[in-house]
């Protein structure tokens, strides 16, 4: 199961809440300023956010960015090495561990409930908007058409109350009620802002707001920023047609004011974009507990609390000085990059524990280099691999079985220099036993020591076992009988594989195996059910290739 | 514009337009879509005359203004036409004629 959907959908969301904040923090700043922004500069800067929080966690893994936040979860490939084994015959079930709380979650529910929020989000947006398409096109198609300029369509109703625009690809349309008709002036604004929001390209941004909405809506910040970007829209608009035709704040704020008195009654699809939006401020004064007398006055009061009373506020008491381009430019660089850089480094607060077989791959070459020890690579050696690095128990082992093997290192090095092995067999006591100095257990077919020596074995090669003493427990001597005995099985193999293979089940079973199997492959014979621990060769091969890439994947 | 075209009978958006002057200054187009959004509904016929069009009211006067006093008793004053009678005394300041007018009407009606 791939992180990656689930990490950018969750990156997305993390980022939408922080592009919400910044563009919260914009307003709040530019409001405070002696030379504002324009709000058609906020608008931008309020889509390059959502662009940007967006997009960064989808481009954010084609760039290795650093660690610059404390890691929020981990994804391992089990939640741990016992459960890796149980399911090895079918498909591993990996899974996300938040290492705030230890709490360790399924990563392929977790993804699939990720996948179906988001899908079915859209999915519900998109027959949203279907229908809002197909109820818009049966008003537009009763309308009477007053003009046609190019694609713009301007027409005339009497089911609507309130001016709108719409969009649909290739066609663009306004239209205003029968009412407006008869009030020449006001029409004229009406049509001054609705061309206005064709210009801004509200009238398609729409769709895509609806969408984002769809996509992430359970996260409350897509609907914050939704209203924000609603609410920008409309100012941006004011401010322009204010800017660009002569007609003054106040006379605009009437045909507002007009315009609302008739809107009370409309209910548009959420794609058209009315001149006066009534239906938030409906849905709020229906939502408001009716004022009982005596009763305190809220914090609202004296505040324009509806988008039309604000609109009316920003319109009256707008400034005659914007800020210079290089202050704005500096202002939007400022919060998108912001915004990229929290993108970023949040691509790295998820840790990917697994090993991939491509991964694998690399680091058995980094593995073979300086060595003529056969390094081999197999979906056996990975899966051991992961058992090793990609579990928080198989961590654990190799972190503390390193440790321990720091106290024994000199003195096998030196032996194996004298005996000219390879300094890779220094990973049989890390499988053998984690370097731990282990007594014989009850079970006299079980070995001991560094190396688990069995007790015929030890005496076949000089160490003393019995009742009183055993010679297995002192590492040096037990190191030296190692020595001697993997010194012969490669004598008598000639590969170390079959070596290795011959340490774990002893050299008579496996000069049968090869007889019978009729092959010198080791990893083969051991498929072939010839092995006396069916996972032996490939841990070996595994832990191997994991201490010779100590740097590149840190054990904690 | 319906009284317009009640008043004049027959006409063309030309005419119209020339009627509401000097109270209302419409435009053509304004005055054009109005009449084609009366048609629309059916309030107003046109007819072909050379290459323009005469629009003739489709109703009368009276059958209007029942349509449209119905439609306002149903939608603002739930049904019961005595609350528009209540509020039109109320609020409008009626001369002696015009409520002997009334009264006279309605002892026609209880006849």
């Amino acid at each position: 199961m791939s992180l990656a959907p689930l990490q950018i959908y969750l990156s997305q969301n993390v980022l939408l809440l922080v592009a919400c904040g910044l563009v919260r923090c914009l307003r709040f700043a530019s409001a405070r300023l002696p030379h504002p922004l324009t709000y058609r500069h906020q608008l931008h800067c309020a889509y390059w956010l959502i662009a940007a929080a967006v997009l960064a966690p989808v481009l954010a893994p084609l760039f290795s960015s650093p660690q610059l936040l404390p890691a929020a979860a981990q994804v391992w490939s089990a939640p741990s090495g016992q459960a890796l084994s149980r399911v090895a015959a079918s498909s591993p079930v990996a899974t996300l561990s938040l290492t705030t709380t230890g709490t360790q979650l399924r990563l392929d529910l977790l993804t699939q409930c990720a996948l179906t929020i988001c899908a079915g989000g859209i999915a519900i947006s998109l027959t949203l908007l279907l229908i809002g398409t197909r109820a818009t096109r049966a008003l537009l198609s009763r309308a009477q058409l007053i003009r046609r300029s190019g694609a713009l369509r301007i027409l005339a109703t009497s089911e609507a109350s309130v001016p709108f625009s719409f969009w649909r690809p290739g066609s663009f349309f306004i239209v205003v009620p029968v009412s407006l008709l008869t009030r020449p002036e006001d029409l004229r604004i009406a049509l001054r802002h609705e061309a206005q929001h064709h210009r801004q390209g509200d009238t398609w941004l729409v769709y895509v707001t609806g969408l984002l909405r769809g996509a992430f809506s359970l996260n409350p910040a897509a609907h914050v920023l939704g209203n924000s970007i609603h609410e920008l829209r409309e100012f941006a608009c004011d401010e322009a047609v204010i800017a660009r035709h002569p007609v003054t704040a106040r006379r605009y704020c009437d045909c507002l004011l007009w315009v609302a008195e008739n809107a009370l009654a409309q209910d548009l699809p959420a794609i058209c974009m009315p001149m006066v939006d009534m239906r938030r401020a409906h849905r709020r004064l229906a939502h408001r507990p009716p004022a009982s007398p005596g009763a305190p006055e809220p914090r609202t009061a004296g505040r324009p609390t509806t988008l039309l009373a604000r609109r009316v506020a920003v319109l009256l008491c707008s400034p005659k000085r914007r800020l210079h381009t290089f202050g704005v430019a500096a202002l939007q660089s400022l919060t998108v990059s912001t915004l990229l850089v929290a993108g970023f480094a949040l691509a790295a607060t998820v840790q990917d524990r697994r090993i991939s077989p491509s991964e694998a791959a690399e680091m058995a070459a980094v593995a073979r280099l300086n060595t003529s020890f056969p390094i081999v690579t197999n979906p056996q050696v990975v899966a051991e691999m992961n058992r090793l690095v990609g579990t928080p128990d198989g961590r654990a082992y190799l972190r503390e079985s390193l440790r321990r093997m720091h106290t024994h290192e000199p003195m096998i090095r030196e032996k194996l220099q004298q005996l000219s092995l390879p300094a890779e067999l220094l990973a049989i006591p890390l499988v053998e036993s984690g370097y731990r100095n282990r007594p014989q257990d009850g079970n006299p077919g079980h070995g001991a020591g560094l190396w688990m020596f069995i007790g015929p074995t030890a005496r076949a090669f000089g160490l003393a076992v019995d009742p009183t003493q055993d010679e297995r427990l002192d590492p040096a001597l037990e190191t030296d009988a190692a020595m001697r005995l993997l010194s012969q099985l490669m004598a008598e193999f000639g590969d170390w594989n079959l070596a290795l293979l011959a340490y774990n089940g002893g050299s008579d079973f496996v000069n049968r195996s090869i007889r019978e199997a009729g092959t010198r492959d080791a990893f083969e014979l051991t498929q072939r059910g010839y092995e006396n621990d069916p996972r032996y060769l490939a841990r070996v091969m595994a832990t191997i290739i994991v201490m010779k890439n100590a740097s590149r994947k840190a054990y904690d | 514009m319906m009284n317009v075209i009640w008043r004049i009978g027959p006409c063309s958006v030309h005419q119209v337009v020339d009627a509401l002057r000097p109270q209302r200054e419409l435009a053509y187009t304004s005055v054009s879509t109005i009449i084609r959004i009366l048609e629309q509904k059916k309030y107003v016929l046109s007819i072909k005359e050379g290459r323009g069009h005469l629009y003739q009211a489709a109703v009368s006067k009276q059958a209007y203004q029942a349509t449209s006093l119905a439609r306002l008793v149903s939608n603002v004053f739930d049904g019961a036409p005595s609350l528009l009678v209540q509020r039109l005394l109320d609020s409008k300041q009626l001369s002696p004629e015009e409520l002997s007018s009334i009264r006279a009407s309605m002892r026609k009606k209880e006849r």
